[in-house]
């Protein structure tokens, strides 16, 4: 009696518990997208969906905030929903990769950086787009003009196997970004193409900590994203590669070492204090408010800049991105292209708003709403040959030029077996790069020799090598 | 615990049914997991690589992981991280307890001031630290060396990002401390502090032989629950210095995270999972020991 | 000068010392909250004076503040709600259960607390991404009761045991049957313990960060997740992020001002009695 009596006052607080537990999914703050599944009750759930809504994935740089705002305009003119989910950039990376690992489907379009977009599709997380082309209505492929694309850009946004798997919503390249100012009071000149040791020099003469200027803003927060996407322009400067074409990792060499010796010369010489802690947000900010007299970052930085209420609006000047000891041009390719994912319900839809974002009239839209300045840059031809955009961007002809003259697959002086530059088109890279990005910032900040941090960084390089399977 | 065990007659009663709810929650939410995690550790598992199929691996993980200098590094990182600010926790805990046992008007509402820390999640903790206090160029860091005339401390650099998340676990969990030994404090027997001061001990002495025994349960459960908590530190290194530069002040639950969502090994990631559960047991069942025997020896 | 006046003055001394070392530990969160009033500009550098304004609370309490404000209060009241039913009566059943496991049952809720969250992520993940609960409050709600209970438990079992056995028996020979006994003479007894330690589980699951960080994109991130992206996504912008911080731990900082003395004796009554 008493035994029945308690074993069912246990199953009762077992089943309480769990009707408690499934009540916190229903109720609602605002967007709530899915209330089907776990509402107990079932009054406000069961109104069927009839319109078809897509989920973006997106990194919250600038251009794609606007993408987020302006996607209303493209309900209203085919009443496909458009829910974004904006993350960081190490946020977003994570919960795209985990999404498409486990094969959720929560995503049904994901920005992905040029060193992912390859072997996402590889790797059959993302759709072919060629087919999805193709089967394009003549007067729609007319209106897309997929040829005005810059040319530069789509082996980036390619598979070496399956060829086209995303379209870019911004290109970048990177350039040197200076105040013209400072260099005319200082009595000194930028060169059209420096070399980074002139730029060291540069910035040596105009780094006065005292006026609260720093010589020279370069990314040295640790990350594949952060210092090691800037750094990787210095390393093929100075002749130096990830591997050679036996997939040998190459961070003991010489060149190596060289490079690893200048950027720390830089960094510690003419960069900011602490500058382990800056990255992309950091010198970005500390050359926008005016406290850096040389910047080398992406060229899409150039906009904040160049912005109406920037207090160094028009005190700048552009040059390429400098060149080493070892090779001449040493722009990067880089930027966010847009992909389908092939775990998405909806790949018409998704097609539909992928042709639309990346379409002409998006960049029209965009100007006539947000000005010219904020247009994609980087990514469509005709965008540069508009002279309201000329007008506006007096970045327009260097970026075109250092887009232009980057290259994906022969990014150092020898052959390597990898394309892509500052960011190696392999899946180890983002772990390779993490923790040689950590050892780079452990010496710069003093923690590590060089030659211990090489060795370390060597090491990391071979063990993810073995582990992938490209040597034994 | 064990007056009710002596008064209780050992007879299976229904009552016991009642824990049934409980226990079923718990496993499934903790320990079913946790016996994943283990099978997990010994596979070959790269989520980025779907084309390299997932292998049982044997012991290739934990040989792994047992050759990785890194590991020793963070394993040390680990254990310095949890010692030193346990330690600092206490005393400094202690300290201020005896300052604010005295009574005064509005002593409460002082007294609220220095438990308020705990009471504030880890993020924010994180952030206004790394910004507003320590931050080169625009924190109270610049604004104090300014003043003394020296260079901002670089806080975040290989040298002193250990020491930095240590000063914010300390921090944190100071007021933990503080609370649980102020509650001591006021609970002593007034009786024997008279007897004690009749006796001739005062001051210093009377704090030593006295109060600090008198405490010591105090110290005991205060310590136990820092100490599992402090182990189990995660966000604090997440927002600051995400481990680095290097691995300078990584400990074993971010090494954990960092293995599984940069490197993508999830293998390996397990198998650390695994060891820091191990090495956390270890931990707190020596200092639990040493409590004990402690405890009997003074007994 | 007067003995007494000097003993007086040197009192005043310690109390003003007392404050000043009070304000100064806080010091942080104080100035967390100042410099949500202080317009941009003024925040870094930092400025001493500045013309308060209300412009960087405005901007924060958006839609989505709201949003993460609401996922933290259901996930936080309901997890609170659960771990109570299922630890109270759990608790109960350790201390009078009359069973010969009854240590070993409390040893095992309390080893539970000491696994790291980092150590069961990935089949926590995939098991919530099976059962579709990625991204959902229940899923959150369902690994906070796992963490709530045993901490529930540990600590409500030495209250249940302050109660005087003696007190039970005589409901027994009364004629109460367990549960009236438990309803009409312990639970009256021990409400404030249990009330404590539902407020320490209030604390830990509101401020809680791995799993809402990992565990969820938008749609049901709390507050600690939003705060975290807020100093990466807004970048430099510190007012706001003060603001925003400062909204976020009013809540527990509130309720820790209400509820310390109740928790600490939660935590201390077993530490009396070992």
């Amino acid at each position: 009696m008493k035994k029945k009596f308690f074993k069912s006052l246990s199953l009762i607080i077992l089943s309480l518990a769990i009707f408690a537990v499934s009540f916190a999914g229903c109720g609602s703050g605002q967007n709530e997208q899915n209330p089907s599944a776990t509402t107990p009750e079932g009054t406000t759930a069961d109104q069927p969906k009839k319109s078809t809504e897509l989920v973006v994935a997106s990194v919250n740089n600038g251009p794609m905030v606007t993408m987020n705002e302006l996607s209303s305009e493209f309900t209203k003119e085919t009443g496909i929903k458009v829910t974004y989910v904006m993350l960081t950039e190490n946020d977003i990376r994570s919960k795209i990769q985990q999404d498409v690992a486990v094969g959720s489907g929560q995503f049904d379009l994901v920005t992905l950086g040029t060193n992912d977009i390859g072997t996402y599709l590889d790797n059959g997380w993302t759709t072919e787009l060629q087919p999805l082309f193709d089967k394009m209505s003549d007067a729609d492929k007319t209106a897309y003009d997929f040829d005005d694309l810059i040319k530069a850009n789509i082996p980036a946004y390619s598979s070496a196997t399956k060829g086209l798997a995303a379209i870019p919503l911004y290109g970048e390249s990177t350039m040197i970004m200076y105040r013209k100012d400072l260099f005319d009071a200082a009595g000194l000149t930028m060169p059209e193409e420096p070399t980074w040791e002139e730029v060291y020099q540069l910035a040596k003469k105009l780094h006065d900590p005292s006026k609260n200027i720093v010589g020279m803003a370069l990314r040295g927060k640790p990350g594949y994203g952060e210092n090691m996407y800037t750094f990787g322009a210095i390393l093929y400067g100075y002749g130096a590669q990830w591997f050679d074409m036996n997939w040998q990792p190459q961070l003991q060499t010489p060149e190596m070492k060289a490079a690893w010796e200048f950027y720390k010369k830089l960094e510690t010489e003419c960069g900011a204090k602490d500058v382990t802690s800056n990255g992309y947000t950091e010198t970005l900010n500390l050359m926008a408010s005016g406290n850096a007299a040389i910047y080398y970052d992406a060229t899409v930085s150039a906009a904040t800049f160049e912005a109406d209420n920037s207090p160094i609006k028009g005190k700048m000047g552009y040059a390429l991105s400098p060149s080493g000891p070892g090779k001449g041009n040493t722009q990067t390719i880089g930027g966010w292209g847009l992909a389908i994912t092939s775990s998405s319900k909806n790949q018409d839809a998704a097609f539909k708003y992928l042709t639309w974002v990346t379409g002409k009239d998006y960049v029209k839209l965009v100007a006539e709403k947000k000005g010219w300045i904020n247009v994609p840059s980087g990514a469509r031809t005709s965008t540069y040959k508009d002279a309201e955009y000329q007008k506006v961007a007096s970045f327009a002809d260097i970026t075109l030029k250092s887009l232009s003259g980057a290259s994906f697959d022969k990014q150092a002086v020898k052959q390597t077996p990898y394309t892509g530059n500052t960011l190696p088109n392999i899946p180890e890279y983002a772990s390779i790069g993490e923790q040689v990005g950590q050892l780079l910032a452990d010496y710069v900040s003093g923690g590590k020799s060089i030659d211990n941090a090489l060795a370390e960084s060597q090491k990391v390089a071979l063990q993810a090598m073995k582990d992938g399977g490209y040597i034994k | 615990m064990q007056t009710t065990k002596t008064l209780v007659k050992p007879k299976k009663s229904p009552i016991r049914y009642l824990l049934l709810p409980a226990v079923i929650f718990v496993a499934v939410v903790t320990q079913i997991p946790f016996l994943m995690t283990i099978i997990i550790s010994f596979l070959k598992w790269n989520v980025k690589r779907p084309d390299i199929p997932v292998t049982f691996a044997g012991f290739d993980n934990y040989a792994y992981i047992f050759t990785d200098s890194k590991f020793y590094s963070v394993l040390i990182n680990s254990l310095v991280q949890s010692a030193v600010s346990l330690v600092l926790c206490t005393v400094l805990g202690f300290l201020l307890a005896l300052l604010f046992s005295k009574s005064f008007k509005g002593i409460n509402i002082a007294r609220s001031f220095i438990i308020v820390p705990y009471f504030v999640m880890e993020s924010v903790t994180g952030i206004i630290w790394k910004t507003l206090m320590l931050s080169p160029s625009f924190g109270i860091n610049m604004v104090l060396s300014k003043w003394i005339g020296i260079e901002p401390v670089a806080f975040f650099s290989s040298q002193l990002s250990l020491v930095t998340i240590i000063i914010l676990i300390v921090w944190q969990w100071t007021p933990f401390l503080f609370m649980i030994l102020l509650a001591g404090l006021q609970n002593l027997s007034e009786d024997v502090l008279e007897s004690a001061k009749i006796d001739g001990a005062h001051g210093l002495k009377l704090l030593y032989y006295i109060k600090i025994p008198m405490l010591k349960s105090y110290f005991e459960v205060g310590m136990m629950f820092g100490l599992i908590n402090i182990l189990k530190v995660f966000g604090l290194v997440f927002v600051t210095t995400q481990g680095g530069p290097g691995v300078s002040s990584a400990n074993l639950p971010y090494y954990v995270y960092r293995t599984a969502f940069y490197d993508w090994q999830m293998g390996r990631s397990a198998a650390i999972a695994v060891i820091t559960v191990a090495i956390t047991l270890i931990v707190i069942q020596s200092f639990f020991n040493l409590i004990r025997r402690r405890q009997k020896g003074v007994a | 000068m007067d003995i007494s006046l000097k003993k007086r003055m040197g009192k005043h001394i310690v109390n003003v010392s007392i404050w000043i070392i009070a304000l100064l530990y806080s010091f942080p969160i104080l100035y967390m909250a100042v410099t949500g009033f202080k317009p941009e500009e003024k925040v870094a550098p930092p400025q001493l004076f500045f013309t308060p304004t209300f412009e960087n609370y405005r901007a924060v309490i958006s839609n989505e503040l709201t949003l993460h404000l609401f996922n933290s209060s259901v996930i936080t009241v309901i997890t609170v709600l659960i771990a109570v039913l299922l630890a109270v009566p759990a608790a109960y059943a350790i201390a009078y259960g009359k069973l010969k496991s009854a240590q070993s049952y409390y040893y095992w809720f309390i080893t539970t607390t000491l696994l790291p969250a980092v150590a069961v992520v990935i089949p926590i993940y995939l098991a919530l991404n099976f059962t579709k609960l990625i991204d959902s409050r229940t899923g959150l709600v369902l690994l906070y009761v796992g963490a709530g209970v045993p901490l529930m438990i540990w600590l409500v079992k030495t209250f249940f045991e302050d109660v005087p056995f003696e007190l039970i028996e005589a409901a027994d020979i009364d004629g109460c049957n367990r549960v009236m006994s438990f309803f009409k003479i312990i639970l009256p007894l021990i409400k404030g313990g249990i009330f404590s330690t539902a407020m320490l589980v209030f604390i830990t699951t509101w401020n809680e960060f791995f799993f809402a960080v990992n565990m969820t994109y938008n749609k049901a991130a709390t507050l600690t997740v939003y705060l975290n992206r807020f100093l990466t996504q807004q970048g430099y912008f510190w007012a706001k992020m003060c603001a925003a911080g400062t909204i976020v731990v009013f809540i527990p900082i509130i309720l820790g001002f209400f509820t310390q003395k109740a928790l600490v004796k939660g935590l201390t009554v077993g530490a009396v009695k070992g």
